[in-house]
């Protein structure tokens, strides 16, 4: 099933302009390890790092207004958009081991998800903490301006609420709402 | 912890990368009072009416948004030696914010020292992070040592060493190592 904001992303356009977009939209995601069929990429996409990041089929990256960081920080770092997925503009999504956003699942501006602090608490900041992995399950709504820190875990089928703060001692269950700051889960 | 004393051994190509920056740089900040090796990968957007001063080996980050500094007339925007910003850091004085050494500024993090009801001065001292998207706002005095949440509002003061997450912002002690 292909999620209907590349179905918006299409329309109106000729079979130029179609071919066109999806040749921008190779070029753009010329740095991911996998495209799958269908992926709409506007805008800019700033991939980078040594790992590899994987988007599925049907994937829409809104980069249009404001420019998406997908990064893979080490060599085996894995970054896994599913298949559907919307990613709106001025996200940033920072993977050291594994980041893992199921299908259809949409992240609105700004929000940012990582699965490592990169600074601890206390002791040397520069010295990067472990990471622990980070989950989100399919058909998730994640707000605008919404963060994501190390270890989060949102089950299928939840919401997270604009300007949320998840981490990892807050993990939000299958079909939950979570909002508030500090987090409430309802 | 000086990130100065850390021994590093860039590559050639590493180090023009560097000294491209410090040259921007001194380029960009033209208008301020600038110490030693202050360096930025990245366009910032400065607005040096007042006195903005940047201490030894601040750096600006590389990323998707410019940073941004503005100081008004008559104002001071001080950041302290070794500071680090990340992308999207937004300073704005209309009378004073001054910045430790060492601090650390997470992405999209916002400091101002005016709103509509009142204008007083920002103080935020050494070793401070304050982590992704956090609003420090005015009349704050942030102790050393201490750590802003991310998303984090910070309307009054944050004792020193201690953790201020939510939103208004609640301090809580952080354990000091050694």
């Amino acid at each position: 099933m292909r999620f209907a904001g590349a179905s918006f992303m299409a329309a109106g356009q000729g079979p130029v302009r179609r071919l066109l977009g999806a040749l921008a939209t190779r070029w753009r995601l010329r740095r991911c390890a996998s495209v799958g069929p269908g992926a709409v990429a506007r805008g800019y996409i700033w991939v980078h790092g040594r790992g590899s990041v994987h988007v599925g089929a049907g994937v829409v990256l809104d980069g249009s207004h404001h420019p998406i960081e997908l990064h893979a920080v080490e060599k085996d770092s894995q970054l896994f958009i599913g298949d559907g997925a919307l990613v709106s503009g001025g996200v940033s999504i920072e993977s050291v081991v594994s980041v893992h956003l199921g299908a259809r699942s949409r992240l609105g501006g700004f929000s940012r998800v990582m699965d490592n602090n990169f600074h601890p608490l206390v002791g040397d900041r520069l010295v990067r903490p472990p990471s622990s992995p980070v989950r989100i399950g399919d058909d998730v709504e994640i707000g605008p301006r919404a963060i994501l820190l190390a270890g989060s875990q949102v089950g299928s089928g939840a919401t997270v609420g604009p300007a949320t703060v998840i981490s990892r001692r807050s993990p939000v269950p299958d079909g939950a709402s979570a909002s508030g700051m500090p987090v409430v889960i309802a | 912890m000086t990130p100065g004393a850390r021994q590093t051994f860039p590559s050639p190509g590493e180090r023009l990368l560097r000294a491209i920056g410090i040259l921007r740089a001194r380029w960009l900040f033209r208008h301020c009072r600038c110490g030693p090796r202050v360096h930025t990968r990245t366009r910032v957007r400065v607005d040096a009416r007042g006195l903005v001063e940047l201490g030894a080996r601040v750096q600006f980050w590389e990323g998707m948004i410019p940073q941004e500094l503005v100081c008004a007339e008559g104002a001071e925007l001080i950041v302290g030696a070794y500071s680090l910003l990340n992308y999207g850091v937004s300073l704005r004085a209309s009378r004073s914010i001054r910045i430790g050494q060492r601090c650390m500024f997470g992405a999209l993090a916002q400091v101002y020292d005016s709103d509509r009801d009142r204008t007083a001065p920002v103080i935020i001292g050494d070793d401070v992070w304050v982590a992704h998207g956090a609003i420090v706002g005015p009349g704050v005095t942030i102790g050393e040592g201490s750590v802003v949440g991310a998303g984090s509002v910070v309307t009054e003061d944050v004792p020193a060493w201690s953790l201020a997450v939510g939103n208004p912002a609640k301090c809580t002690p952080l354990k000091r190592e050694r």
